[in-house]
């Protein structure tokens, strides 16, 4: 009997572990009652290094680096207000070059909706940051198209300048945030808590 | 066809500057004061003489009296029926605190005349529009006193079809006075005055089918009043040196209104008991598109507004709507407030709340029942608030809530609200 309890335990486990960086953020600063009072969605990334996939002798692609995107609508605007996250897409990068994607759904929110793309702290190295700031700028303009706002980036504290530093990759720089909003700018918002914040404008 | 010959004789004497002296007729025609005995040499007393043109004119409906070039002082009331008067770089002056001009009757109007006053610390109706349907007050410049009774300097009573524009009026009122009124009237245009150092700028009570346009205020106790007004429209006036604790633009008991693309200054200070706009029990209100300084909008009590597209910077709360029903308020820009930009409390059925850009609220903390936010609710009575696509951006001092609505039931439905503050919204 008791084997067969932890045996399920165990297997509770491993369903949970797929996830185990929301899981993290399920108290503190980005829990989801915290997210939920700022926030319609909250889109996560998680890079994760593919072992051994594309690795072999005279591979182009390998190492790749696996950016799994899942997403979660607030539960206040969810169908039937069901808290739920959802496996939305897997980005596949080398040396922060895009190689790949798989999508597993779609995108369900709704025009006019905002939201924040939330990076869990496992890449502790930074060295898929490049990946990290190209799938956010993929999603930015993604997320536009649907006629949506991200309105923030979150990371860890020790993730934001050198995210900031990728981003300006793809044209975007910092900025003081003193500018008054307007229609055509493309600002978000890169921080790891209320008094780190970092604007973040397009400008091509 | 001699009062159209006279006319022309009028026409081609003004073109050469000259002053034609036409004789008294029996039929509408075209009557000059010096024909009757005025000097209008700002010494002799010529009431008798214009009254004695204004009879002979009255006595032919649609008659014309002309005041050719001068000074003309007179020491009492003069009234007319069913006529025209007109200036021609003439000042009436008064010598005595009376009742300068009562005209009714049909067709009348007032035109090209300078009014002054000798008399000071009095009081001085200088224009009186009674019960007359198709009336034209147009180009005048009064300088008078309107002090110590509530008094008016243009009264239109009871009159219908009329226009009151292009008046000039510098007057020397008590709070209490106003420049121009229009009184259980209808039908009627306000344009293009100026009027400044009475109470209130322009005033109509009682009335409807009111255009009040592009006029310009510096009064002191308010711009524009409309009370008990069956449709009525404020638009493209300006509004400026209202005193502390003063409305620019109040609305009372009154439906269909506009209140649109009005720009209305405060005083630097920022009461809590000034308002640019003010609304209080009113139905079908519509404020659009105004430009709002150092004062905000306030709405109480009222069915079916509508606050869209106005432009307020420094108020105390930008929009503060309470007890109202069906309440929209949407795309506003909302800046530099003391307190919060928006705050909605007891309203009933819709209150909508949408794409209102806002940004550094919160300055001194000086929040509508102490709520600390930028957007507060707490109308438990309606049964729909849609809360969506605001935007803030600026000061976070002393603010704790982005968007605060903490009424259980029913609950907001908050979506695509968005600040860089992340500063929290309560649902």
């Amino acid at each position: 009997m008791r084997c067969a309890i932890i045996c399920c335990l165990i297997i509770l486990c491993q369903l949970l572990g797929s996830n185990q960086a929301v899981l993290a953020q399920q108290s503190g600063i980005f829990s989801n009652k915290w997210l939920d009072q700022r926030f319609d969605w909250v889109i996560y990334l998680e890079p994760k290094e593919l072992e051994h996939y594309l690795v072999y002798p005279s591979s182009g692609l390998g190492p790749v680096t696996d950016v799994r995107m899942t997403y979660r609508v607030n539960p206040r605007l969810a169908a039937n207000h069901v808290d739920s996250t959802l496996h939305y897409e897997d980005l596949w990068y080398h040396e922060g070059r895009p190689v790949g994607c798989r999508r597993f759904g779609k995108l369900n929110i709704q025009s006019g909706w905002q939201g924040a793309i939330c990076i869990s702290d496992a890449d502790s190295g930074h060295q898929n940051t490049p990946a990290e700031a190209n799938a956010i700028v993929r999603l930015i303009l993604e997320i536009n198209l649907l006629n949506c706002n991200v309105t923030a980036v979150l990371v860890p504290s020790s993730m934001v300048s050198p995210l900031c530093d990728a981003m300006g990759q793809f044209q975007f720089f910092r900025t003081d945030g003193s500018a008054p909003p307007g229609p055509s700018r493309l600002e978000v918002l890169v921080c790891s808590g209320l008094s780190d914040r970092n604007f973040m404008v397009y400008k091509p | 066809m001699p009062g159209k010959l006279n006319g022309l004789l009028v026409v081609i004497s003004l073109c050469l500057g000259t002053v034609l002296l036409t004789a008294p007729s029996a039929d509408a025609a075209t009557f000059n004061v010096k024909a009757f005995g005025a000097k209008g040499d700002g010494v002799t007393d010529d009431q008798v003489a214009i009254q004695n043109a204004l009879n002979a004119a009255s006595s032919s409906p649609g008659s014309l009296v002309i005041f050719p070039v001068g000074n003309y002082l007179h020491s009492g009331e003069l009234t007319g029926t069913s006529i025209g008067l007109q200036g021609v770089g003439a000042t009436l002056t008064a010598t005595t605190g009376l009742q300068t001009l009562r005209l009714t009757g049909n067709k009348v109007s007032v035109s090209n005349l300078k009014f002054n006053t000798q008399v000071t610390n009095t009081d001085e109706l200088t224009v009186f529009i009674d019960s007359a349907n198709g009336f034209t007050v147009h180009n005048l410049v009064i300088n008078g006193n309107v002090g110590i009774k509530p008094i008016s300097s243009i009264l239109v009573d009871n009159g219908t079809n009329g226009t009151v524009s292009g008046c000039d009026l510098f007057l020397n009122g008590s709070p209490s006075s106003a420049g121009i009124t229009v009184v259980d009237s209808s039908t009627v245009l306000v344009s293009q005055n100026l009027v400044t150092g009475a109470g209130t700028g322009v005033e109509a009570v009682s009335s409807s089918n009111i255009n009040c346009a592009a006029n310009k205020t510096a009064t002191g106790a308010g711009g524009i009043i409309g009370v008990g007004v069956t449709t009525m429209a404020v638009t493209n006036s300006l509004v400026t040196n209202l005193s502390s604790g003063a409305q620019g633009i109040t609305l009372v008991n009154s439906t269909n209104l506009t209140v649109s693309d009005n720009r209305i200054m405060g005083n630097n200070t920022v009461n809590v008991n000034s308002e640019g706009i003010e609304s209080v029990g009113n139905t079908n209100v519509l404020i659009k598109a105004n430009n709002i300084q150092s004062c905000g909008i306030l709405s109480v009590g009222d069915s079916a507004v509508q606050i869209l597209g106005n432009s307020i910077f420094a108020a105390m709360t930008g929009v503060e709507c309470v007890g109202d029903a069906n309440l929209y308020v949407q795309v506003n820009q909302i800046a530099n407030c003391q307190g919060s930009a928006i705050a909605a409390v007891g309203i009933s059925q819709t209150l909508s709340i949408s794409q209102n850009i806002m940004r550094d609220c919160g300055l001194t903390g000086a929040f509508m029942g102490g709520a600390a936010a930028v957007v507060f609710v707490d109308s438990p009575p309606a049964t729909s608030i849609p809360i969506t696509s605001n935007l803030y951006t600026g000061s976070v001092k002393n603010l704790s809530f982005f968007i605060d609505c903490t009424q259980a039931s029913p609950p907001a439905l908050l979506a695509g609200n968005k600040t860089n503050t992340l500063l929290p919204s309560t649902p």
